[in-house]
C-alpha cells in the first residue's frame, strides 16, 4: 500500500510533513 | 676469471632473473577501492533534531526493487514536500549491474539514490536470503534479534569459508575492518563446529567492540566490483550492525547506516 493510497495515512503524513513539525524534516540533500 | 668468480657471478644472476620472474605485481584485486575523483561533495548529517526525508516510492511487479517517478511523484504530491533520498532494493538474483537507470533518474530530481545491496540469488520467504554467486552456498538469515546472520555450510570447508577468507585477508591487507558480519557466538553451531570461522574473525571481533574504528571499504569494494568503476564516488558504510545496505552518490560520498532496529535515515558522515 502507498501513503497516497489511504487518505487518512496521506493526512497523517501530510500534517507531520508540514504541519507544526516541519521545520524539522529536511527534504532536501546537504551537501557540502 | 677464476671458477669461484664465474659461479658467484653465476648464481648472482640466476638470483636476479628468480627475483625479477618473481616480482611481478600481483593481480588486480577485485576489492580494490576506486580511485578518488576529485570535487567530491559529502553528504552532510543534518543538524541535531531535524532528520532527512526519504520514501521507498514502490511500483508495481517487486516489493522493494520495483520504484518509479510516478509512484514518487504521487507520494510527494500528497504529502507536500520533497524528499531528500529515495529508497530501493537492487538484487543480484536479478542483475549485478549497478542500477544506474533508476539511480540517475532520483539524481535528476535532487534527491539522493539510498540502495540496498541485495546480495542473494534468489528471494526466499521468512526472511532468509540467500547469498548470489561466488557466495551462493552462503545462507544469510535473520538472527534472534532480526540482526542479520552469516550461517555458513559447515560441511563445505572448501567453499564459502575459503572465499571469505580471501576476503577478509584482502581486506586485513588495507587495513579495513568494518565489516557487516557477525560477533561471535552468532554463527551457527555447524560453523563452528567444522572450523568455518571466516566470519568470526578476530579483527572484526575487535573492530565490533572498537565503534570508533570505522571503514565500510568491504562495502565499498563489493560496489566498486558491481559498478566497475562507472560510479567511483560510490561509497557506503554498513555502520556496525548492519549489512547488505549501502548508499550510492553520484555527486557526494557518505556512509549510510540501516539497521533493523533504527529508522531507514542515513547517518551521514
Amino acid at each position: 500500500m502507498l501513503v497516497q493510497d489511504d487518505p487518512a495515512v496521506a493526512a497523517a503524513f501530510r500534517s507531520a510533513l508540514t504541519g507544526p513539525g516541519a521545520s524539522s524534516v529536511v527534504d532536501a540533500p546537504l551537501l557540502r | 676469471m677464476t671458477e669461484l668468480a664465474r659461479r658467484t657471478l653465476l648464481w648472482l644472476a640466476t638470483i636476479a632473473i628468480g627475483v625479477g620472474c618473481g616480482a611481478t605485481n600481483p593481480p588486480h584485486a577485485s576489492v580494490d577501492p576506486p580511485p578518488p575523483v576529485g570535487n567530491l561533495r559529502r553528504l552532510d548529517v543534518p543538524e541535531a533534531g531535524r532528520a532527512y526525508h526519504g520514501v521507498l516510492p514502490a511500483g508495481t511487479t517487486e516489493p522493494d526493487s520495483d520504484v518509479s517517478p510516478r509512484a514518487l511523484d504521487g507520494y510527494e504530491q500528497t504529502v507536500g514536500r520533497k524528499v531528500a533520498y529515495v529508497y530501493f532494493s537492487t538484487d543480484w538474483f536479478r542483475s549485478r549491474a549497478f542500477p544506474s537507470n533508476t539511480a540517475g533518474w532520483i539524481r535528476d530530481r535532487g534527491s539522493v539514490p539510498f540502495i540496498r545491496l541485495m546480495m542473494r540469488s534468489q528471494r526466499q520467504p521468512r526472511g532468509q536470503h540467500h547469498l548470489g554467486a561466488p557466495l551462493q552456498r552462503a545462507e544469510l538469515s535473520r538472527g534472534p534479534e532480526e540482526r542479520p546472520r552469516l550461517v555458513l555450510p559447515g560441511r563445505r570447508r572448501g567453499g564459502l569459508g575459503r572465499h571469505l577468507r580471501i576476503r577478509l585477508g584482502a581486506i586485513e591487507r588495507r587495513s579495513l575492518p568494518d565489516l557487516p558480519f557477525p560477533r561471535r557466538g552468532h554463527a551457527s553451531a555447524a560453523a563452528r563446529r567444522h572450523g568455518e570461522q571466516a566470519a568470526l574473525h578476530p579483527r572484526v571481533r575487535d573492530h565490533q567492540q572498537q565503534p570508533a574504528l570505522r571503514g565500510g571499504a568491504w562495502v565499498r569494494a563489493a560496489l566498486a566490483d558491481l559498478v566497475g568503476g562507472r560510479w567511483p564516488e560510490v561509497a557506503a558504510s554498513p555502520g556496525g550492525r548492519s549489512a547488505g545496505t549501502t548508499t550510492a552518490l553520484p555527486e557526494a560520498t557518505c556512509s549510510c547506516r540501516m539497521t533493523r532496529r533504527s529508522p531507514p535515515p542515513f547517518g551521514a558522515r
